[in-house]
């Protein structure tokens, strides 16, 4: 099961800034910058991150939702021969639609109010001519049972469905096509705790029946420790530590993920520790400072870190961070 | 708020027909529960019904008058004649002009001695439908049945809202002139609707240098001051064509000016629709462009536009009544509500026969009319929040 | 009133009337506020503790009833009962700003873009404390200095588009507390903020308490956050507190089935549980024509057919300080029994 679903390398995702008289192109927000990671068919990867990192361009960006400015990602369906989607043309993409499928983060805005639950979840089954009329009836009504809605109630329409409900809608659409591999963009942050352990669950259950691979995007590390295998940790744009989820949590290797696992507020009074607190903000994508893109809030910060970029690298077997000292320094979680 | 508060657990009896609502039916709901709304879109399916059979509604032909009743006031219905004797069919009695010896001013002294019952239903002036359909069954007509000599019905004077200085009817000239005031902003709304459809699409859809041009040919357009712009236009109308081709024209001016307004709502609201969740969510499904247009762009943005519409529907008729009014529009003898304000144009004459400004309240009506009903759409047009 | 009480609501209710019927946002609601400490307010959306916070300062909309009695306890001064104070009182815009404040979710639409940030930063003060422009100016640069602004004596004059959003939320803390409030309402202050954000709003708002000793209500969704900041949590569902206790009770001995629930309900970082996480099954139910009973009684585990479907339960206190309203508990069952034979 250790092979790889999906290989990102150097991508990018670059917004134009217009502006002047002749609206020409004055600077770009490097959403995505220079990304790379892998998927292994079967896992998890969550891909966490505070807002404006650049998580959900990557998402987007992976699903071909948006194009990517550059840099390749490498897709492997069948095991062997690998496909880079960032390079194919709509047109070529369109048989590959059906492999990568993505849930949204706002139950609301993402099912078009004026189709039917049964019409939103057919929709993919019709454009790629998956499945005869008989059969899209029958596979609607198996896939809403899988996800946990009352197949009685597919003639109605998303007002009538609470959020937690919309997003099964939504997950039930994205497995319609029997994907291989599902981008999960902020699936439980609009909901509440408890409907949000019940999504949660499900994407468990549906990941060993269906054999998906997740890539889940979401800004709330307890939520990505609980469902995924593997984290990468985004920050302006670029990817600053891979691990397991395990590793990343007992030794961060870089001084962000550190700070970031720190804030989270846990839910025990006893406790109340003394937090990492980062001083100022996360900078602009659109004018990062000099050097390592994080020096400006690192307590360890060092002169080299103004300076010279840290390169994306192995700091030890499985773990990759982008910090010159990342050896060097004894990070805790 | 409201939605949630309609959902789950609360009027089970209720719960099925709400939720299996589709869009259209969520919003008869809310557009119900604005009364002032529905009365005035009541109201207007009479004026436009009335509009249609104009001919039926009026008791006088758009080419008829009555030269021995010029400037006539409102005719008096009556239930009790001058002996006092009650009749259940209501009357009119003839009416005479005098001359006041000392002012000259014309005036009318009813005469009891002839005296016609108002008749519903019945005959009348001879007509045709819509210019080919022959009839003469009027809503109502005064006459002496068998009165004239030879024996045919007498038609007598029964003038709702009194004469013009030519002796027509006004109440038969509002009627008439509405097929023409209606008909305009309906018809012209349907071209500049057309029009805004299709290069505001253009103009969302493509985006780039082709968007750039459209908006700033619309703002030309629109910096232009509409009333020289109008005079020119009309000025190019030829002098001596059918009255018929000139309304035809007509309509064409104003909806060349009026779709910008229209293309510039399709463009904004189709670049907010595309980016929409839902619509990420058929790209990534695998709609094809064209698919996506039709079956979440359009619908989406096709409830906003029956508001737009309804509330460009009075521009029009305010604009086609100030062309005419200006003398640069509809000319008689076709009469719209603008021609028929035209024709009260002299302070004098409305001074000493007040009757003849009737015409503006019936703009006035229609116009607040369709503004209610716009105001109505408006807050059902989008039932999901 | 006990002194040390700065706040204390008796059986508030907010009914909203629509065309569907009577909302029941808030049915309900008893706690007290002590001097100088945190009360929490936890709950999922809708259950109303929004309304709650609104109702203190008499801010629901126009649609809304309030009923029931909200005791303000101000410094030597007789208990002024907000609910029976009229909305468009003066007494009640004196208490506003001045006694009681509020700070907000949105950090980004709670300024006008119009004003510069120092312009609604000394109007509340210019209101409230001193009529004199130049001292309110040092007053509001001294108190952006407090909520850890850097230069305030230039940033003052810039516009609230010119802030970021912890910023900004600083600048209202600012402007919140520039009457020096015995109560500051805090209405999901950070929910929209960014965790690392977050964590120094947070850390701002402890420091501001010792300096200050004001009260804070603290309305939230999220538990870890309820567990760093307060010192007593209301739990909230369905417009009725089902449970009430110190801060380490709630988290370590939760009574109530719906509090249990919850906090088995989130995943907890650094403790990666294999396997599933323990949901409620089931949706909240909207507040709106309700049948009596336990509004949580259809999502809940241990529930007593008969009991927690038929009668409204009462609240108990079920351990030294520790409130709850469910009838697993025998001082409930008693509290219910004694209201019960009352009727009869």
């Amino acid at each position: 099961m250790n092979e790889t679903l999906l290989d990102v390398r150097n991508l990018s995702k670059y917004f134009p800034i217009r502006g002047g008289f002749w609206d020409s192109v004055t600077n770009y927000v490097k959403a995505v910058d220079d990304v790379s990671f892998y998927v292994r068919r079967g896992e998890t990867l969550g891909l966490v991150g505070e807002s404006g990192c650049g998580k959900t361009t990557l998402g987007r960006c992976l699903v071909r939702g948006i194009d990517p400015t550059g840099g390749e990602a490498w897709f492997y369906p069948d095991g062997s021969e690998g496909i880079d989607i960032a390079a194919l043309s709509n047109k070529d993409l369109k048989p590959l639609r059906r492999d990568i499928q993505m849930i949204f983060q706002d139950p609301y805005s993402s099912l078009d109010p004026r189709m039917t639950v049964f019409d939103i979840i057919a929709e993919p089954l019709k454009v790629n001519t998956i499945a005869e009329r008989q059969e899209i009836e029958e596979r609607v009504k198996y896939l809403a049972s899988v996800v946990g809605l009352n197949v009685s109630h597919l003639r109605r329409y998303p007002h009538a469905f609470s959020g937690g409900q919309r997003q099964r809608i939504g997950i039930a659409r994205a497995l319609a096509t029997n994907p291989k591999l599902v981008v999960a963009d902020e699936s439980v942050s609009a909901l509440d705790v408890s409907v949000q352990a019940q999504v949660l669950n499900l994407l468990k259950r549906l990941q060993k029946e269906f054999q998906l691979t997740y890539i889940f995007v979401a800004h709330d590390l307890s939520v990505v420790e609980h469902i995924s295998d593997r984290i990468a940790v985004m920050y302006v744009g670029q990817v600053v530590e891979t691990a397991t989820t395990e590793n990343l949590f007992k030794s961060p290797q870089h001084p962000y993920t550190e700070a970031l696992i720190s804030a989270v507020p846990k839910p025990d009074p006893r406790d109340r520790m003394k937090r990492i607190v980062l001083e100022g903000e996360v900078p602009s994508p659109a004018s990062p400072p000099s050097g390592c893109y994080f020096h400006p809030r690192c307590r360890y910060a060092k002169e080299r870190c103004t300076v010279e970029k840290p390169a994306y690298r192995e700091v030890a077997p499985e773990h990759f961070a982008t910090c010159h000292f990342a050896e060097e320094l004894n990070l805790k979680a | 708020m409201a939605l949630r508060v309609l959902s789950p657990h609360g009027r089970p009896s209720l719960e099925d027909s709400y939720y299996m609502a589709s869009q259209w039916q969520l919003m008869r709901a809310k557009f119900r529960k604005h009364k002032l709304a529905r009365f005035s879109l009541v109201l207007l399916g009479v004026f436009y019904f009335v509009a249609i059979f104009s001919e039926f509604f009026a008791t006088q032909g758009l080419t008829s008058y009555a030269a021995e009743y010029t400037n006539a006031p409102p005719s008096k219905v009556r239930f009790r004649d001058a002996e006092g004797n009650f009749h259940w069919r209501p009357f009119v009695y003839e009416v005479e002009k005098q001359r006041d010896p000392e002012t000259l001013r014309k005036y009318y002294v009813e005469n009891p001695d002839i005296r016609y019952p108002i008749y519903f239903f019945t005959s009348g002036e001879a007509y045709r439908m819509w210019g080919f359909i022959p009839g003469n069954v009027h809503l109502f007509t005064a006459k002496i049945k068998g009165g004239a000599e030879d024996g045919s019905d007498l038609l007598g004077p029964l003038f709702p809202i009194g004469t013009d200085l030519l002796g027509r009817d006004i109440y038969s000239r509002i009627i008439h002139g509405a097929r023409i005031s209606l008909s305009i902003g309906f018809v012209g709304v349907i071209i500049s609707l057309v029009l805004g459809i299709i290069i505001g699409g253009i103009s969302g859809y493509f985006g780039g240098w082709i968007d750039n041009a459209i908006q700033r040919l619309i703002e030309i357009l629109r910096s232009f001051p509409s009333i020289p712009l109008w005079l020119a236009l009309s000025a190019a109308i030829p002098p001596n064509i059918p009255p018929l081709r000139v309304y035809f024209f007509i309509t064409i001016i104003l909806s060349f000016l009026g779709w910008t307004g229209l293309a510039r709502k399709v463009r904004s609201k189709f670049i907010a629709l595309r980016e929409e969740d839902y619509v990420m969510a058929a790209k990534v499904a695998g709609c094809s462009d064209f698919r996506i247009i039709r079956t979440h762009l359009v619908p989406g943005f096709f409830s906003y536009l029956i508001v737009d519409v309804s509330l460009s529907i009075p521009r029009m008729i305010l604009s086609e009544t100030s062309l005419s009014f200006l003398g640069l529009g509809i000319r008689s003898p076709i009469t719209s509500w603008g021609v028929l304000l035209q024709e009260a144009q002299s302070v004098q004459n409305v001074a000493l026969y007040p009757w003849l400004l009737t015409p503006v309240f019936a703009v006035i009506i229609t116009v607040l009319a369709f503004n209610f009903l716009g105001d109505g759409l408006r807050d059902a047009a989008d039932p999901y929040t | 009133m006990n002194d040390d009480v700065v706040l204390e609501l008796r059986d508030v209710k907010v009914h909203f009337s629509t065309d569907e019927g009577t909302v029941k946002a808030v049915d309900g609601v008893s706690f007290s506020m002590t001097r100088g400490k945190t009360m929490g307010l936890v709950g999922e959306s809708g259950c109303g503790k929004s309304v709650t916070s609104q109702a203190i300062l008499r801010l629901v909309p126009a649609n809304g009833k309030i009923s029931g009695a909200i005791l303000l306890n101000r410094d030597g001064q007789e208990p002024v009962d907000i609910g029976a104070l009229d909305n468009h009182s003066q007494d009640i815009r004196d208490i506003r700003g001045k006694d009681i404040s509020m700070i907000f979710q949105e950090p980004m639409t709670s300024f006008s873009p119009l004003y510069t940030m120092g312009n609604q930063l000394m109007e509340t003060i210019l209101l409230h404390q001193t009529p004199d422009k130049s001292a309110a100016r040092t007053q509001a640069v001294e108190m952006l200095r407090k909520v850890g602004i850097a230069d305030p004596a230039r940033r003052i004059d810039e516009y609230p588009h010119e802030f970021s959003g912890g910023m900004r939320q600083r600048v209202m803390i600012a402007m919140a507390l520039s009457c020096s409030p015995e109560i500051l309402i805090a209405d999901e202050p950070t929910t929209a903020l960014d965790v690392t954000i977050q964590a120094q709003v947070l850390e701002l708002m402890q420091e501001l308490q010792k300096d200050f000793g004001m009260s804070i209500l603290f309305i939230t969704h999220d538990l870890g956050v309820v567990a760093e900041m307060c010192d007593e949590v209301c739990v909230m569902y369905l417009g009725k507190i089902v449970e009430k206790a110190p801060v380490e009770e709630i988290f370590h001995n939760p009574r109530h089935p719906y509090t249990q629930g919850l906090l088995e309900s989130i995943p907890k970082i650094g403790h990666k549980t294999e396997g599933d996480l323990k949901s409620i099954e089931g949706v909240v139910p909207v507040p709106i024509n309700l049948k009596p009973g336990c509004g949580f009684c259809d999502r809940c585990e241990h529930k007593i057919e008969g009991l927690c479907d038929t009668y409204n339960v009462p609240t108990a206190e079920v351990a030294p300080g520790h409130w709850a309203r469910c009838f697993l508990y025998p001082e409930v069952v008693e509290a219910h029994n004694k209201a019960v034979g009352g009727e009869e």
